[in-house]
């Protein structure tokens, strides 16, 4: 009986129970009004119950799968990727899958963050097909993600010979970008400014998304604005973009300015996040409701065998002062990919938990790789 | 066509960070008792929709009331999702025997009631058999806790992954007396107003009161005697009221109980500077141990008595009380009756140490009252 003891003792669970975290319990209930709308039901739902395995081909197969993916990445909804992996059942663990099965279970072991799996993929899928430019293009994507900046740029040139001239630059100048010519792959992207209307819009956009990184990473805040400017008014809904101005907005001190640009309910954690960052600075009432959803989303992240969300996990710790937690998730994070942001989140969480020393990792490989980036200035 | 895959590959790679929602999940509570499997199931209405056709009108919306009349063809469904099974013997079919809504913060989930028929031994193995979703999204997970007597069993189950098995022997006789023993003794031994309660009482045991001064006792036996009718006062007393409330033969607020309990120890505190009871300390041990049970009783509540071994685990507890309070006074006794005679037992600890008990509760029944 917790009443019954000591005042000492009482006072002791007191801060034990305000320190863990609080668990809102939902209550069930009946719905007053029998035409209340529940759930807008997705696309999916059909597609998916008319999933029949006995009756689909590979090609029928690998074309859900891919509408699949493209959904997930649009509307950020992992359970998309779920069904991706469920319609290639037949094929997935077969010795040797087709190799329009293996691009797509390299795309999605590539979203779980098993880049070494999906690369394995792709080497199966080029020695058959050396001449396939999507596998190059994934490639060279997950080479850079993990920071093997030659080989990606490797990928980059083999793409070269297979893809638009446009692609195949912008390939290369965002890897030349990240290992030593900064300056230089600036210059080469901005010369493509009059290309880029003719070209398709996913392009286009990770077009915009380079140059934004570029410039950011220079500190060049006018530059960088110009382009927020374009992007967001050109591609309102995409997700990175949007997450990358957002963080971009609370280094500036414009918390405000992101509570107003991201809605309350959004799914996105890419988005979650820096909502949950403004929403912290500026002392909103919401920010437990959120600080709730995002650790939900890690308790059920962490089920599973990988979780791709170390980066978001790690940001988020760091926001709520468990530094040691933080360094120690932005040290798993680390191990598992290289991006500028993930070399900043080490670095910083180990600086903030006293312990500057767990980041010479980074400071070594920032050496070799060349990787210019101002934000890490402060602490190196 | 390659234009077209480039396009793809890049919408889909370009964008390593952006996971989000979460993923699928469902929830699963459920208890094990001797008649068989009951709790509680919550589905995303999200992952529903992709195994049950449930949009009658087509609207692509789901309301309360076409999610309501796909009971029965939940209740089928269901029986395909979810199986048990005991030994080598599957269990009757999982029942649906309620249906109701959830919001969580992942979104909208069902919230079935469900219960299957199965008059599991104690001796058995009990199996589970998740398949939900097995086939549409095999990186769902069902999140299950498994009340079986006191223990919980907390497991991830991957759907397709093949029958579970959970083993019930775990909460034998033994493994739930003692649990509900030690529960008892470590129930006395935080409970410092129980503690100083006893202690109060006993002070003067080693301790003889004649016209008005306090004198040592002359010989152990005397002491023992003292001693055993306050504790076996104390102790029966409490089981009395322990029993009749943890049986719902009697009910009491908390809150008088727990004041009472405090204005207690400062009366058996005060009883040694002003002595009120002379030689029928153990009356005084008897009615106030009437009290003491109602509240060793809320924290038994608290605790949760299993379905089947009632009796037992109440048995249990109150025997755990009785040895955490005999190992008090075990070791008080002995080191008051050596020390009766010097005047840091008396007057020292009686006066200076009754007294701060008595401010002690003093300020409970402060707290405790406001």
């Amino acid at each position: 009986m917790c009443r019954n003891i000591s005042p000492r003792l009482t006072r002791g669970l007191f801060l034990l129970a305000t320190l863990m975290p609080v668990v809102a319990t939902p209550a069930p209930y009946k719905p007053s009004e029998p035409g209340a709308v529940l759930l807008q039901i997705p696309p999916s739902a059909e597609q998916v119950r008319r999933i029949s395995h006995a009756q689909l081909n590979v090609t029928q197969a690998t074309n859900l799968a891919r509408i699949f993916i493209q959904r997930a990445r649009s509307t950020a909804d992992p359970r998309e990727l779920g069904y991706a992996r469920g319609v290639l059942q037949p094929w997935w663990n077969q010795a040797e899958p087709p190799n329009e099965v293996l691009l797509m279970r390299a795309t999605l072991r590539q979203s779980w963050h098993d880049f070494d799996g999906a690369l394995d993929d792709l080497n199966r899928v080029l020695e058959t097909q050396p001449r396939n430019a999507q596998a190059w293009l994934t490639r060279a994507t997950i080479l850079r993600v993990q920071g093997r900046y030659p080989e990606a740029a490797q990928a980059c040139t083999a793409l070269s010979e297979l893809s638009d001239p446009f692609v195949a630059t912008l390939c290369s100048a965002a890897i030349d970008g990240l290992s030593g010519q900064l300056t230089d792959a600036r210059a080469r992207l901005s010369a493509l400014q009059n290309q880029r209307q003719t070209q398709p819009a996913a392009i286009d956009a990770w077009y915009l998304a380079e140059r934004i990184d570029m410039a950011i990473r220079a500190g060049d805040d006018a530059e960088s604005q110009a382009l927020f400017d374009i992007a967001l008014s050109e591609y309102p809904d995409d997700i990175d973009i949007r997450a990358t101005y957002a963080h971009w907005l609370i280094a500036r001190d414009q918390a405000q300015k992101v509570i107003e640009h991201i809605p309350a309910d959004v799914q996105a954690d890419a988005l979650l996040l820096p909502l949950y960052l403004a929403m912290k600075a500026t002392n909103h009432p919401s920010q437990q409701a959120l600080a709730e959803q995002l650790s939900a989303g890690f308790a059920a992240g962490s089920r599973r065998d990988r979780s791709p969300h170390r980066r978001t996990q790690a940001l988020y710790l760091l926001a709520r002062g468990q530094h040691l937690d933080a360094l120690r998730v932005a040290r798993e994070n680390w191990n598992e990919q290289r991006e500028p942001d993930d070399a900043r989140l080490l670095l910083e969480s180990a600086a903030r938990a006293q312990q500057p020393e767990a980041a010479d990792t980074v400071r070594r490989w920032l050496t070799r790789s060349g990787l210019q980036d101002t934000r890490l200035e402060p602490w190196l | 066509m390659v234009v077209r895959h480039l396009i793809f590959a890049l919408m889909c790679l370009w964008s390593a960070s952006s996971q989000a929602h979460q993923p699928s999940d469902s929830y699963l509570e459920l208890t094990l008792s001797s008649d068989g499997v009951s709790g509680h199931w919550q589905i995303a209405l999200r992952d529903l929709v992709t195994q049950v056709d449930m949009d009658r009108d087509g609207d692509t919306q789901l309301s309360w009331d076409e999610l309501h009349s796909a009971l029965p063809m939940l209740s089928l469904q269901a029986q395909t999702w979810l199986s048990f099974s005991r030994g080598n013997t599957t269990c009757e079919p999982v029942q649906i025997e309620d249906l109701l809504v959830n919001d969580r913060n992942d979104g909208p989930f069902a919230w079935l009631s469900i219960s299957a028929d199965c008059p599991i031994r104690s001796s058995e193995n009990v199996s589970l058999d998740y398949s939900f979703l097995h086939l549409a999204d095999p990186t769902h997970r069902g999140i299950l806790t498994l009340q079986t007597g006191t223990i919980t069993h907390s497991a991830v189950l991957i759907p397709g992954a093949g029958p579970r098995a959970f083993s019930l022997s775990q909460p034998s006789y033994w493994t739930t007396a003692g649990d509900y023993l030690w529960q008892g003794i470590w129930h006395i031994w935080i409970g410092l107003d129980h503690i100083l309660f006893l202690l109060a009482l006993l002070l003067p045991a080693v301790l003889v009161h004649d016209k008005g001064r306090w004198h040592p006792a002359p010989d152990l036996r005397g002491s023992v005697r003292d001693v055993v009718g306050v504790v076996t006062a104390f102790t029966v007393a409490h089981s009395i009221t322990l029993t009749l409330a943890m049986l719902g033969v009697v009910t009491v607020p908390i809150k008088p109980i727990e004041i009472a309990i405090a204005a207690s120890v400062a009366i058996a505190a005060l009883n040694n500077l002003f002595p009120l009871f002379g030689h029928k300390r153990w009356v005084f041990a008897f009615l106030f141990g009437l009290i003491h049970g109602f509240g060793f009783a809320s924290a038994l509540s608290d605790l949760g008595l299993p379905d089947t071994m009632r009796l037992l685990s109440l048995l249990s507890f109150n025997v755990g009380v009785e040895l955490g309070q005999l190992a008090i006074v075990l070791v008080f006794i002995p080191i008051a009756f050596a020390l009766r005679r010097s005047a840091l037992y008396n007057p020292g600890i009686r006066v200076a140490g009754s007294l701060s008990v008595t401010l002690v509760a003093v300020y409970w029944v402060i707290q405790r009252t406001l």
